[in-house]
């Protein structure tokens, strides 16, 4: 062995060693068959642990993949905002050659489409997040065992991140059309935090069984857009008939509003059903999270190596 | 407060043939496991089903080396996945102590667009470092690696054995309490392999306990203090390495299952014998220059081994081999009469023939045992007669010579030039 090598051993030796008295706090990890389910408290204060170490995981993982899509792109950042860019400028051209009469928007049909793509690409790209990640995390899932929360974080990071650059677009856009938003921009993080946290739980409803057949994460795209016309993005809120109903009821519908409204200066509504929607939120998110952790050995098991 | 990292009790594990009933059963697990119900079933074999790993007990104490050896498909990466927490065992117990690590998946997590600095702080996390952590061990990391400027080039340009350098210094220089090696070491070039199974040696001395998978047989006689031989899912061996080791190489030339016989000898080691028994060694002895039957012989001492050998069936063709280990199980010489060109043919039932082997012991002092094969084929591993480890022990004694150590005598002549 060389000299150098022999002295890059030797510091090694300064790695702390695990002596007695630490030895006492040495933590305690049993594995058996029984359900984790058995155990509600000891299952939540498990996953409230692994959230908080999955912190800067998910960091890193965030970081790494945002670093790495831009760099190998010509565009780079462009690609964040161009597809809803795109899809709006369809939209305006079915508008304006009247192949589709869209009437009946308080605000100025390029003003509503705009702020509506934008904001449904930043659900989508939440909803598509959680198995995304964890299918491209599927190669480590199997040999190491990491606080797979960090898998979700990162996609929620990330989603943000992309969300902020669209954001950014859009007030940039709104004021070239004239609409000025007025001091309840301030809300508007708030409103984008709760699209996205709906999206979250949304996708890590799709998780599990994504993982085991994968022709459920090629049907989610399909079931989007069937979902978007649904929800007043491109269409506005219908007055009669059972299509009124369908979207009163749609849960995405108050997020979209208010965000919309926040955006345009409008008074934000409806703001009892947007709470609503949103305690609903927390609630699947956290019951999800607890299917998640639940299925993660058993798909481990399942999918091959 | 124990010193007992690892408890493993009677742990099992079953898994399913077919691709698209196991989905099935996973989905049928996965809704047992949310409605509190034990995992997989009342604990038999469902339709398809067979079992991985079965009935597997053992411990673990701080600073030992507990290897784990086994055909392919014995069950070993199995029995890894679940110590390490990746998927639930189908039945016994399983407890552990302390902080895990694990060198499995070297460079997991690494995106090649990245370069090598960057993914180091991804990998680091995903083995549980922090951020300070990181920051701290950097230098070291890059050091031991020994990559050089490539650090900063994208990983895509990476060879393999370089992936697998970077990957080992990241998790080597985590401070885990349990440690499980998944034969990641065969990987990267002899320096880079002297140096990473020394760090390993140091973590052992450090208190670390250490589950060791290898198929390299000097590894798992150089650092592990016990060894578990699996074999279709069941612990089929466990013990000192050399003993576990004889009863591997058995189990892989006979693999048809028969007989294996083992003998523990007076001073506590154990011999192994196996084979079709179409012919035997009948007798085995060491013979000095005089012809005299010794067990103590001098370094540099001229000695025969004789072996009589009898045919029990007739035979097309029979090779004699025999190999001297030294006392931890190390080869030091073999060969065979084949590779000496003289093979035997056509040998008729309850023929007697006796070898003598004369060569000059160039041994250094210390404790020796030769094992023998009896086979048809020109290796071992095909047609085995008869094998056996301990066929005969000796010692070498230095009586004469200038002092020196090893297990090779060889004097040089010195010449100084002042």
């Amino acid at each position: 062995m060389s000299q150098e090598m022999k002295s890059r051993l030797a510091d090694h030796s300064n790695s702390p060693m695990p002596d007695i008295e630490a030895a006492r706090e040495l933590p305690v990890t049993v594995y058996t068959p029984e359900s984790s389910l058995r155990n509600p408290a000891r299952m939540v204060r498990s996953m409230l642990r692994d959230l908080l170490a999955s912190r800067e995981l998910a960091w890193q993982l965030a970081v790494r993949d945002i670093r790495a899509q831009y760099r190998q792109t010509a565009l780079g950042l462009l690609w964040a905002f161009i597809l809803p860019m795109a899809n709006t400028g369809a939209w305006l051209f079915i508008q304006s050659t009247g192949i589709v009469t869209i009437q009946g928007t308080e605000l100025p049909y390029p003003v509503y489409v705009f702020t509506g793509t934008m904001l449904w690409a930043i659900f989508m790209d939440a909803v598509n997040a959680p198995l995304q990640q964890t299918v491209a995390a599927k190669p480590m899932l199997a040999k190491i065992n990491f606080p797979r929360e960090g898998l979700i974080v990162s996609g929620i990071y990330q989603t943000l991140f992309n969300a902020s650059i669209k954001i950014g677009v859009l007030l940039v856009a709104l004021l070239l059309l004239g609409v000025l938003p007025g001091w309840q921009l301030v809300f508007l993080p708030l409103a984008v935090l709760s699209l996205v946290l709906a999206g979250t739980a949304l996708g890590l409803v799709v998780t599990p069984v994504g993982m085991l057949y994968t022709d459920i994460g090629k049907g989610l795209p399909l079931l989007l857009q069937f979902l978007m016309y649904l929800t007043p993005v491109v269409f506005p809120m219908p007055t009669s008939g059972w299509a009124a109903a369908v979207f009163e009821a749609n849960p995405l519908t108050p997020l979209i509003l208010v965000s919309r409204d926040l955006l345009t200066g409008m008074p934000p509504e409806p703001l009892g059903a947007f709470l609503l929607v949103n305690a609903a939120t927390v609630a699947l998110l956290g019951l999800m999270w607890v299917v998640y952790r639940a299925a993660m050995p058993i798909l481990i098991e399942r999918m091959s190596a | 407060m124990s010193d007992t990292l690892v408890r493993v009790e009677n742990v099992s594990k079953k898994f399913c043939r077919d691709l698209k009933r196991s989905l099935w059963y996973g989905m049928k697990d996965l809704g047992n496991e949310l409605l509190g119900r034990e995992h997989a079933g009342d604990g038999r074999l469902r339709p398809d089903e067979f079992w991985a790993v079965k009935g597997v007990s053992f411990d673990l104490k701080r600073g030992e080396c507990l290897g784990l050896i086994g055909p392919n498909g014995a069950g070993k990466t199995t029995l890894l996945r679940m110590l390490n927490g990746l998927i639930k065992p189908d039945a016994g117990r399983i407890e552990m102590q302390g902080r895990v690590g694990a060198l499995i998946a070297l460079g997991a997590g690494f995106n090649p667009v990245l370069s090598g600095r960057e993914n180091i702080f991804v990998n680091a996390a995903i083995l549980g470092f922090t951020r300070t952590e990181i920051r701290r061990r950097i230098d070291d990391i890059v050091a031991f690696s020994g990559l050089g400027e490539f650090i900063e080039a994208p990983v895509q340009q990476y060879s393999s054995g370089m992936h697998v350098r970077l990957g080992f210094s990241i998790a080597a220089n985590a401070s885990p309490d349990i440690l499980i090696v998944d034969e990641a070491l065969s990987v990267g070039d002899a320096h880079f392999q002297q140096s990473s199974f020394e760090r390993i040696r140091k973590l052992r001395d450090n208190g670390v306990a250490i589950i060791f998978v290898s198929h390299d047989v000097h590894a798992i006689t150089a650092i592990c203090n016990r060894v578990i031989l699996l074999n279709r899912s069941e612990v089929v061996a466990e013990g000192r390495p050399e003993a576990v080791l004889n009863y591997y190489n058995a189990l892989l030339a006979d693999r048809v299952g028969q007989t294996i016989m083992q003998r523990r000898l007076e001073d506590g080691r154990v011999a192994v014998k196996s084979g079709t028994g179409a012919a035997i060694i009948e007798d085995i002895t060491l013979l000095n220059d005089k012809g005299r039957l010794i067990d103590t012989i001098n370094v540099g001492a001229t000695v025969t081994l004789r072996i009589r050998v009898r045919s029990c069936t007739p035979i097309p063709q029979l090779i004699l081999g025999y190999l001297i280990k030294d006392r931890l199980g190390q080869a030091v010489y073999g060969t065979n009469t084949y590779h000496l060109g003289r093979p035997l043919r056509n040998l008729c039932e309850n023929a007697s023939v006796e070898y003598r082997f004369t060569f000059v012991a160039r041994l250094g002092p210390g404790s020796y045992s030769v094992s023998t094969a009896l086979h048809g084929a020109a290796t071992y591993t095909g047609d085995n007669f008869e094998w056996r480890d301990f066929a005969l022990v000796f010692d070498v004694v230095n009586a004469g010579a200038s002092n020196f150590v090893g297990v090779a005598w060889m004097p040089p002549s010195v010449e100084c030039i002042i």
